[in-house]
């Protein structure tokens, strides 16, 4: 009845689907300079040494090690790496056996507040990674309908908390009133001001990161997570306090870090810049640019220019 | 209050329905006329503006004005019975949000009266005949109301009380308010009334979308079968009820028709139409841009969805005549 | 290759295709299709003046389009012969050159491609290999950032022959790199492109880095590489010297490759494998080392000569280790890159062997081959008797068998490789083939189903592979069942569904029909052949009501051991579940259909005998026992 071996970690992997491919690794690192959490986020990210770890036995290790929580499943390795090993699928595998023994995320998640929460399942829906889920509980009495997020699956990506229409998610950095506190622009007389929202993830190269500090106070560069984070209601709040444009900056379709967040964010500024167009209000000010890994320099191409059409806008 | 307080009625830049909803109180309108002095109600009865004008300021206790400003007239009797009224609320969608007159912000003034008065088909032969803005009749010359570029909310018009929404406001809940005021439980000024702070899907029992449900083909209500049990955005078809107040009690969605949002953003929401995309947006599901752009063709009008009844209020409208002012 | 073309036994033809191979190791005719080059060969005596006068400048292949050639032009100034050829497409008939050649008259222009027929005794190919596109691997920029280079090109941009006479140069903006990196296996080892190791690039990035830093020491070059392979007789030493210089060797596949507009220097991102971290370096030039793949034509080019393809498109030869130059056909041998990719040593190496190899059949008289030939009853064919069928022809995967109406088949022994799919084939049992005719082959099923057939689990087995696997099987001490009986045959061609049904109306338990996986079989198609047969016969036992898992059908290398007794066991485990008694009902319910399917094998002479044969056999068995018990 019981093995005669026990499962060693390498197999346990292996069973879960996504961890077959584990052994076909040859320690290329095609896949750990395509991820970008190591130059972003976390210098001990590496995942082909987390199929190492997996493949030496090294089961506590594995499971503490950041590569384990951090992967946002985007698969921007998988279609890189020549041995064609699913990667997030390994790393999934993996993460699932640490949840399964007790560990849990160290990740920002959000958090959902029931005061304002509807359960109207929008949360749900959206989730790239099925962290929130509705609940029914009792309160005061009667039963209620609310959402819970898991956080072992929340990767923060700050999706939800764009797409829940009572503002009842947030996460800490990026929800609603921090987002909008800081579309602020001291304006000037000759040039016209400028919020760009960007997704973190969209600037590969640290020159690039180097170019959006060097612009003056009228361009007000705003970090969100994901460009799946930006709200249409903020932008035009943003449009009414004076400012003359909005540029949301997206990875390049195929490359969002967040899986889905770059073909969210383009559906909503296309559908906000038909509404603008409807009401004749379309001129160029509020745009949507999807960068990719290898659009060096491209930042400085699009703010310049925006800021151009403004200009001339203006005049 | 000395005596039964004093209540207006009045209807500018609407349909009529919410005096309707005020004669559906029915049988209980006898207690009302019991418990208050209508002293303004000219849908109903014989008033002429002179009479309010020579009311002293703040004599009416309560004024329901239903309607959105349109023109010149609305404003001055808007002005004229926030003077005369110790509480003004705007009661019904129109003088809520704007209502259904608000859709108008998508034209100027210009293009809509050429349609209606130069190219609108018609079988009489006075097309091309515009009203003239002075007439000589047998009292004098008589001047018709002007026609403002911008509609307006009541409360982008003259300050206001209480927000009583709905397209029209459901009895009940008029009931409710009028014993809330007459019992003088109200709640803090500017506050919405006879209505919930949270959104439709709080009180809807349809069956809620699960993980990795999402749209790939936005339809709208005829063009598909619709499932009574399931929740509307399952189904591909954009229901207002995630970023509408609860309150109504949901007629539509009981006559398997999707929340065309009357009762407003909820609590908390600015801008009811940009939020509505921002829900919806995030529901849609490809990974190719094409099949994105042909996914958001099924969303025909994004201004008359998202803002059926709140273009007036909106930002949208604050941007297009925000130079301009009015 | 000067001295080749000077050899007054070897005659050079260039721009000239072969269209057509018939006939047989020592009689092969091959058509030639000589293209016109506009120019009188015998006449151009190279000196280049048309060249000098053609105003058309067209991308110079040689010089992988990095330099233009005339429209009058040779392929290379070391070409051999050196006569210059015309490209049509080209030229604009402005006819210059014609006036520049002058008394010479070497330029035709109404020249016409010319057909020819050639006897050959041997043929060998020589085609070569390509090299991979990188342009279709988007990460790396190649085609859209211009100083991001193929190894080829830089092979031409630091030749001091190539077009900058050896002045290494940034095709973006002409200036000199300092800074170089080399991305070794781009398409190689890479799963999406092609699995294998290119073999030589390894070697060839440390001979560019090197040169390149014997002519300037400044240069800073940096390898990226996943392994260095140096496997060859002084390779490592190479890589040593290549160390000692000062190249940088970075283990990491660089994952991407982003370009500053403004300069128009590249930054390589990539993990150092050593650290752990990830890195993006600046340079001013990137060289791509593209993998080794098979050439555009190989598919033409194997039809033509009838020879077989490896997984990728390399040719197939005879036998990986014993037999490397042959090819499947006789009298055609692979030198060279063409069969896989090599580098020199190793292509000069084949082409040498392929020389000696063809040397034997040009001086021998006569040609052994193996006596298991085909061969055709004429009065049982159908042909003979003017009926259209062909069958045995279409299963033919040398071509020796020719089928014309009215005349009985006809087998070129020469080209019989003895497979046997013909035998197998033939509806009317006309062919035979020489030590496995169908009497000996029933012969050996009788006499293994003698006794208790429905315990035994009966196995047709290739020669090549599944005969090895079980040969494999036995000598690891892999158990299977002992109920297994196993005849050989050459190929799962020649296993004959006469035999099938023979072995379940004998009543065997169940069959397996087993041979190579489709790309080892030793006869090009055969496998196919007997797949397709295969195939036919499952449908029909499904359909006639047998119980699933008694016909079993396995591909099994030789190296395949495991698998061979993992299927045997898996066979008596399914037996065992259908127990003896439904087996035996079955069998009672299936053997007039397989008598009915079987009978037209009784027509075949000795057949009968055979039959009779194994009742003898059985008694001498019985026989040679007693003593032995007793």
């Amino acid at each position: 009845m019981e093995a005669e071996h026990p499962m060693t970690f390498a197999d346990q992997v292996r069973a879960i689907p996504g961890g077959e491919h584990l052994e076909m690794c040859f320690s290329c690192g095609t896949c750990v300079s395509k991820c970008m959490i190591q130059q972003k986020l976390e210098p001990e990210y590496n995942p082909r040494r987390l199929l190492r770890m997996v493949m030496m036995d090294m089961r506590e290790e594995a499971f503490k090690s950041p590569t384990t929580w951090l992967c946002s499943t985007c698969d921007l390795c998988y279609p890189a790496c020549p041995q064609e090993i699913h990667i997030s699928g390994v790393i999934g595998a993996v993460k699932s056996l640490a949840v399964e023994a007790g560990y849990t995320s160290p990740l920002e998640t959000v958090s959902v507040d029931e005061t304002l929460c509807s359960g109207c399942g929008i949360c749900v829906m959206t989730c790239p990674y099925e962290a929130p889920h509705l609940i029914e509980k009792e309160v005061n009495g009667v039963m209620d309908r609310f959402s819970e997020v898991d956080k072992d699956k929340c990767m923060g990506c700050g999706m939800c908390v764009a797409a829940c229409p009572m503002g009842a998610i947030a996460r800490p950095g990026v929800s609603n009133p921090e987002l909008v506190n800081q579309i602020k622009i001291k304006k000037h007389k000759d040039a016209p001001s400028l919020v760009v929202f960007i997704c973190d993830w969209s600037l590969r190269a640290d020159d690039d990161l180097t170019i959006l500090e060097s612009y003056p106070e009228n361009v007000r560069v705003i970090h969100i997570p994901c460009s799946g984070r930006i709200d249409p209601q903020m932008a035009l709040i943003a449009l009414r306090s004076g400012i003359d444009g909005v540029l949301v900056c997206g990875c390049a379709p195929g490359e969002c870090h967040y899986q889905r967040g770059t073909y969210v964010s383009a559906c909503k500024i296309s559908l906000l810049d038909s509404m603008l167009g409807q009401m004749d209000l379309a001129d160029g000010r509020v745009r949507f640019v999807q960068l990719g890994t290898q659009d060096r320099g491209r930042i400085r191409h699009e703010i310049d220019g925006m800021l151009a059409g403004l200009q001339r806008e203006a005049a | 209050m000395a005596g039964k307080p004093k209540l207006a009625f009045y209807w500018a830049a609407s349909c009529g329905g919410c005096e309707i909803t005020i004669t559906e109180l029915g049988m209980r309108l006898i207690d009302v006329g019991d418990l208050v002095d209508i002293v303004f109600w000219p849908a109903a009865m014989d008033f002429k503006y002179d009479d309010v004008a020579a009311m002293k300021d703040k004599e009416i206790d309560i004024c329901f004005y239903n309607g959105a400003i349109r023109n010149s007239e609305n404003e001055h009797v808007a002005k004229m019975l926030r003077a005369k009224s110790k509480l003004l609320v705007a009661f019904g969608s129109c003088s809520h949000l704007g209502g259904i007159p608000g859709l108008a912000n998508l034209f100027d003034v210009e293009t809509m009266l050429q349609r209606v008065f130069d190219t609108a088909p018609t079988l009489d032969e006075s097309r091309g005949t515009r009203p003239q803005m002075k007439n000589k009749m047998p009292e004098g010359e008589i001047e018709i109301p002007k026609l403002y570029e911008r509609v307006r909310t009541l409360a982008q018009t003259v300050e206001v009380d209480y927000f009583l929404p709905g397209c029209p406001p459901v009895v009940d809940q008029v009931w409710n308010v009028f014993q809330t005021i007459l019992a003088g439980k109200l709640p803090a000024k500017g506050s919405v009334i006879g209505a919930a702070e949270k959104t439709n899907c709080d009180v809807c029992t349809r069956k809620k979308g699960a993980s990795g449900m999402r749209i790939k083909e936005f339809k709208r209500p005829h063009q598909v079968q619709l499932d009574p049990e399931m929740c509307f955005l399952t189904q591909g078809v954009v229901c207002l009820g995630p970023v509408t107040r609860a309150g109504c009690g949901l007629p539509c969605l009981n006559g398997n028709m999707p929340c065309r949002g009357c009762y407003g953003p909820p609590e908390g929401v600015v801008d009811q139409g940009s939020k509505l995309v921002s829900a919806v947006a995030s529901l849609v599901d490809t990974d190719d841009p094409k099949v994105l752009e042909k996914i958001l063709e099924g969303i025909v009008d994004p201004v008359g969805l998202g803002y059926r009844f709140g273009l007036a209020a909106s930002i949208l409208s604050d941007l297009k005549y925000g130079k301009k002012g009015a | 290759m000067v001295d080749a073309a000077r050899h007054p036994k070897i005659d050079v033809r260039t721009y000239t295709n072969v269209e057509r191979v018939e006939g047989y190791v020592g009689n092969f005719k091959v058509q030639l299709r000589e293209k016109a080059r506009l120019v009188d060969v015998d006449r151009c005596n190279g000196c280049g003046e048309c060249a000098k006068v053609c105003p058309i400048e067209v991308p110079n292949y040689f010089e992988m389009n990095l330099a233009p050639r005339k429209a009058a032009y040779v392929a290379m100034s070391q070409s051999v012969p050196l006569k210059y050829t015309i490209d049509e497409e080209a030229c604009i008939h402005c006819y210059k050159c014609v006036e520049a050649c002058g008394p010479l008259d070497a330029i035709d222009f109404s020249q016409e491609d010319k057909v020819v027929w050639e006897d050959i005794g041997s043929i060998v190919v020589a085609t070569g290999f390509n090299h991979f596109d990188p342009s279709v691997i988007p990460e790396y920029g190649y085609g859209r950032f211009p100083n991001v280079i193929t190894a080829m090109e830089m092979e031409r941009l630091n030749n001091s022959a190539g077009p900058t006479v050896g002045n290494l140069i940034r095709p973006g903006d002409g200036k000199n790199p300092q800074r170089l990196a080399i991305i070794n296996c781009v398409g190689s080892r890479d799963k999406r492109f092609n699995p294998w190791c290119s073999n030589f690039c390894c070697m060839y990035a440390i001979k560019n880095a090197v040169l390149l830093k014997q002519a300037n020491p400044e240069m800073e070059i940096s390898i990226y590489y996943i392994d260095i392979r140096t496997p060859s007789k002084g390779y490592e030493e190479f890589y040593e010297r290549a160390r000692g210089m000062g190249i940088h060797f970075i283990q990491g596949r660089p994952s991407l490759i982003t370009q500053d507009d403004n300069t128009g220097n590249l930054f390589v991102h990539s993990e150092d494998v050593a650290l752990g971290r990830v890195i993006e370096k600046e340079y001013d030039m990137v060289m791509l080392n593209q993998a080794a793949v098979p050439q555009p034509d190989v598919d033409t080019v194997s039809s033509v000569l009838n020879i077989s393809q490896s997984p990728g498109g390399w040719f197939m030869e005879y036998h990986p280790k014993l037999r490397p130059v042959d090819s499947p056909t006789d009298g055609i041998f692979l030198a060279g890159a063409c069969q896989g990719q090599k580098d020199i040593p190793a292509s000069v190496s084949s082409g040498l062997a392929c020389a000696s190899r063809a040397g034997r059949i040009l001086h021998s008289e006569e040609w052994q081959i193996e006596p298991i030939i085909a061969q055709v009853w004429e009065d049982r064919c159908i042909s003979a008797q003017g009926k259209q069928c062909g069958l045995c022809a279409k299963a033919c995967p040398y071509g020796a068998i020719t089928v014309e109406t009215g005349k009985a088949a006809q087998v070129t022994t020469a080209k019989c490789h003895g497979c046997g799919g013909c035998v197998a084939e033939c509806p009317h049992n006309a062919i035979t083939q020489m030590h496995f005719t169908d009497a000996q082959i029933l012969a050996q099923i009788r006499a293994l189903l003698a006794e208790k057939p429905e315990e035994k689990i009966f196995a047709f087995r290739c020669q090549w592979c599944s005969y090895g696997g079980a040969d494999l099987a036995g000598t690891s001490h892999f158990d299977y069942s002992a109920n297994e009986r196993g005849i050989r045959v050459m190929c799962s061609a020649r296993m004959d569904s006469d035999f099938i049904y023979e072995a379940f109306r004998l009543g065997a338990g169940a069959v397996l029909y087993s041979g190579c996986h489709p790309q080892d079989c030793h006869y090009i198609t055969g496998q196919r052949v007997g797949a397709t047969r295969a195939d036919r016969l499952m449908k029909a036992f499904e359909k006639m009501g047998m119980s699933p898992g008694r016909f079993r059908v396995e591909w099994i290398s030789a190296a395949e051991g495991d698998k061979y007794s993992r299927v045997i066991n898996e066979m008596q485990e399914t037996l065992n579940a259908i127990g003896p008694e439904k087996l035996h009902e079955e069998n009672e319910m299936l053997r007039p259909e397989m008598e009915k399917r079987a009978r037209r094998m009784y027509e075949v002479p000795l057949v009968t005998e055979a039959s009779d044969y194994s009742d003898e056999m059985r008694q001498a068995m019985s026989d040679m026992e007693e003593p032995h018990g007793s």
